[in-house]
């Protein structure tokens, strides 16, 4: 469903993205992994229409989405799960929630879709009228995560959801991150720089590097690569 | 070398045709000139600061007024005291105010500065214009010191004595005219000397990123406080001629819009160069005059200009001449180049 | 101590701040969501007062009817603004710098028109509230209850629409992360012209209450501005709370200061207040 063919993206005159390729087929979990700088967030920006290509196309279920604007590429069911949360810190977790289904006009569906949100995550059922600013970092995460899941996505884009997370709620979110996949159907684009755990979930994957796709195929495949295994798995 | 040389003949050429300009004019059209070199220097003090430090001063208006003001009350003699019902009668001359109006200015730039230059963007702006707008109020409120709103009259007229010379004595819009354009020249000297040195280049550099030219140890607050008080004296030193030149200092001097002089000036001419500010003063004075333009409408002329300015021309008027017709000068002599080839 | 005179001061000030406070709140809304500062906020309360002013005063048009309209024309002239001022040059470098200055010529350009439209005079407006009564020596004029009141409500109202409505919330979702906000599906664009306009209602509010208490011109935005300036730094940039109750304060302060220091550096304190807050706490005196 999600197809991007030579893509290029400039900032000013630093070339982030080069001549990017890859392709999200239907309830697929596909992972792009690269170190710092690697590109992996200008590329989800400009998946969502946040940052514009210099060259290149992006086409989502058959249409044309480069040219759009953000707030169409969410109404077409692509959300994204920006790196470092970046929720709306002076609002509670039920304005935060409300405001991830801020294109949808039915009430009654958002309420219950409210209650979707928390059967993944517990803890915020408890912490509704708490600012969001002063979550915990995990909660912070669950709650960044809940909001793109008001919007109801076919496509998910996260943006290092591991990161600053501690183990045992890095756990967590991989068997939320399952099971979104696996219940619902979701489509998935998972952006790691935490290697290990993105293969275990993904069931593809590619390899960025100065923002160039060196490396792709299946999970297992990316596991035994040697670059992969050197440069990320630290083996 | 060469181009110096080929830089510093357009400069001649330029203050040739600058000196020939009022010849032969009827004598509104020679104090529209005369006005516009005054405004010209008070353009290119605000530019250093726009245009240099790549700074937003909201303040400068002050130090315009601040100059002007300084002559006007330390020149009035008892004849004219009487008039403007001022207590000073001084009667200073002139190579008496020019240091002191300087003098003042440079202060009170170095004392504003020293306290705002802590703030970077709209912030400075702000304290500087709150600077200003308090010595505004105090102009207009200390009556008996600056004359409130009437401001200081009866200035008497520019008089220079030299020992063994004739007395010289500037009254016309003409005779003015040169000594305005010798003051302008020396500042466009000034400056270009200044942007040219150490001084000027750790200026631009700290312009075109603050933090790695901190890094590589410039020290941006000293740099920064001295070219600002650099600007504050040449703006004094328009001031210092703009009062000379009208016989009369008023509030609105160092007020509002003066502020948007300076500000229209600059950024319709073109920041960062020398001649931008020259001709923001020009198209300032002389476009409303062209087209006979009512007083009235001028302002909202301009005020329109400097939206297109900003959006269409960020650079102003001066440079985006300048980039056109270097692309026009290449284009011409890749189309010899290409004929060269070909005849080969 | 003369407590009559004292709590006529007190009304006379806090009366002031409600409008100080009134126009200050559309400059934060302003800053808030896009981040800028608009200089011409102080020609969208001109152009209100103008209009309020000259079509009663002048045409004899019925009180509500002439804030309706110049409510209407407000809207436009900031929806208007917002398109083709702000948003040519909306995220280019240097854009805070660049919008200041374009707002600035638009400041320039609207001051200028009103002048040309009206004459440089100031209008006079009376309206049926204008009357004093005299209740224990205190001077209480009916223009300034009416400010006070219909301010307050108009305070109340927005403080209200901000916290509770969907689009108050989206409102604020865009002045707290504007990129998050695009990535829940909020059209910015949508936002940002909602945001101008009502910061000019807000504007045109101010104006039209305050034309009856002081006379009009075409030349009385900068000064207007200046308050605005000083009340929004003062309480900390995009802070609403905070810009209400400094603007209250402002006014009190004001009137105290002229009644019992000096009457003719009263507008003087602002400035330099202003000046100490950004010197020594630049966020402003409340937390957003
Ligand atoms: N807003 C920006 N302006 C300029 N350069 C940027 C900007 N954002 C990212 N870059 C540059 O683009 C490259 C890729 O950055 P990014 O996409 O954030 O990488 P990653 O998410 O893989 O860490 C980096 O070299 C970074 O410096
Ligand atoms: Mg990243």
């Amino acid at each position: 469903m999600l197809k991007i063919n030579n893509l290029n993206v400039h900032y000013g005159r630093v070339h982030a993205l080069k001549d990017v390729s890859l392709e999200v087929k239907d309830g697929e979990l596909v992972t792009l992994i690269g170190s710092n700088g690697a590109g992996k967030s200008t590329l989800l920006m400009t998946i969502s229409g946040i940052k514009k290509p210099t060259s290149g196309v992006v086409e989502w279920e058959g249409i044309r989405i480069d040219k759009l604007p953000s707030h169409n590429i969410v109404s077409l069911g692509i959300v994204q799960v920006p790196e470092g949360r970046h929720l709306f810190p002076k609002m509670t977790v039920l304005e935060n929630l409300e405001l991830g289904a801020c294109l949808s006009k039915d009430t009654g569906w958002n309420k219950q879709n409210i209650q979707r949100v928390c059967s993944y995550f517990e803890v915020l059922g408890q912490r509704m009228n708490q600012l969001a600013g002063t979550l915990s970092g995990g909660e912070q995460q669950m709650l960044a995560i809940g909001r793109a899941l008001m919007a109801n996505p076919k496509l998910l884009l996260l943006d290092e959801p591991s990161l600053g997370l501690a183990p045992l709620i890095m756990e967590d979110m991989a068997q939320v991150i399952r099971d979104l996949r696996k219940e619902e159907g979701i489509a998935i684009l998972l952006v790691e720089q935490n290697a290990h755990l993105a293969l275990e979930l993904a069931d593809r994957g590619f390899v960025l590097e100065t923002g160039s796709i060196v490396v792709s195929g299946t999970a297992d495949k990316l596991l035994n690569s040697k670059l992969v295994k050197k440069a990320y798995l630290g083996l | 070398m060469k181009k110096y040389n080929k830089h510093l003949m357009t400069y001649i050429v330029l203050t040739a045709i600058a000196a020939a300009l009022p010849l032969g004019r009827d004598v509104y059209v020679q104090h529209l000139l005369t006005l516009t070199l005054i405004l010209a220097i008070y353009a290119l003090s605000y530019n250093i600061i726009v245009g240099y430090m790549g700074l937003f001063s909201f303040g400068h208006q002050a130090f315009f007024g601040l100059g002007g003001y300084t002559i006007g009350l330390l020149s009035l003699g008892e004849a004219s005291a009487g008039r403007s019902a001022l207590p000073l009668s001084l009667a200073w001359p002139v190579w008496a105010t020019l240091p002191a109006s300087l003098l003042v200015c440079a202060i009170a730039g170095y004392v504003i500065g020293y306290v705002s230059l802590q703030m970077r963007g709209v912030y400075l702006g702000l304290v500087t214009l709150g600077f200003a707008m308090l010595i505004w109020m105090a102009t207009i409120n200390e009556r008996h010191f600056t004359g409130g709103v009437s401001g200081v009259r009866g200035i008497p007229p520019f008089e220079l004595t030299l020992p063994g010379l004739p007395t010289l004595e500037l009254s016309s819009p003409f005779s003015f005219y040169y000594f305005a354009l010798v003051l302008l020249v020396f500042t466009i000297y000034f400056i270009s000397r200044l942007t040219k040195s150490r001084f000027g280049r750790a200026l631009v550099a700290l312009r075109e990123n603050e933090e790695r030219a901190s890094a590589l140890g410039v020290d941006a607050f000293k740099y920064y406080l001295m070219a600002f008080t650099i600007a504050a004296t040449l703006a004094g030193l328009a001031g210092f001629a703009y009062s000379y030149y009208l016989r009369y200092i008023t509030p609105t001097a160092l007020g509002i819009t003066f502020l948007w002089s300076a500000v229209i000036m600059v950024i319709i001419g073109g920041t960062g160069t020398l001649l931008g500010p020259v001709i923001g003063a020009f198209i300032f004075v002389f476009v409303p005059e062209v087209f006979r333009i009512a007083e009235e409408l001028r302002l909202l002329l301009f005020g329109a200009a400097l939206v297109v300015v900003i959006i269409f021309l960020p650079q102003g008027i001066y440079p985006s001449l300048v980039s056109l017709w270097d692309r026009f000068i290449l284009r011409r002599q890749e189309r010899k180049g290409i004929e060269g080839e070909i005849s080969k | 101590m003369d407590w009559a005179l004292f709590a006529q001061q007190v009304f006379y000030g806090l009366s002031n701040g409600m409008a100080y406070a009134l126009f200050a709140i559309g400059l934060v809304v302003i800053f808030g969501i896009l981040g800028i500062i608009n200089v011409a906020h102080g020609e969208f309360y001109m152009m209100g007062a103008m209009i309020f002013s000259w079509l009663v005063a002048i045409q004899g048009v019925n009180l509500v009817v002439a804030a309706v309209i110049a409510l209407a024309v407000g809207v436009i002239i900031g929806i208007l603004s917002n398109r083709l001022v702000v948003q040519p040059i909306y995220g280019k470098p240097s854009f805070v710098l660049a919008t200041f200055l374009a707002t600035l010529g638009l400041s320039i350009f609207l001051a200028n028109l009103a002048t040309v439209v009206w004459g440089a005079f100031p209008i006079n407006v009376t309206t049926p509230f204008s009357l004093v009564v005299r209740p224990g020596g205190i001077a209480i004029a009916g223009d300034r209850i009416v400010l006070f009141v219909i301010g307050g409500a108009v305070l109340w109202l927005l403080m209200q629409w901000m916290s509770k409505s969907l689009l108050g919330k989206q409102l604020q979702a865009a002045a707290q992360d504007a990129v998050s906000a695009r990535l829940v599906g909020i059209n910015l664009m949508r936002v940002y012209a909602i945001g101008f306009g009502l910061a000019s209602v807000l504007a045109v509010v101010s104006g039209i209450l305050m034309a009856p208490i002081w006379t009009s011109n075409p030349y009385m935005g900068p000064l207007v501005i200046l308050k605005g300036f000083i009340v929004t730094i003062v309480a900390g940039m995009g802070n609403f709370r905070g810009a209400i109750i400094v603007g209250l304060l402002l006014g009190l302060v004001e009137a105290i200061f002229g009644q019992y220091v000096a009457v003719q550096y009263r507008e003087a304190v602002g400035y330099g207040v202003m000046i100490l807050v950004l010197l020594f706490k630049p966020e402003g005196l409340f937390r957003r």
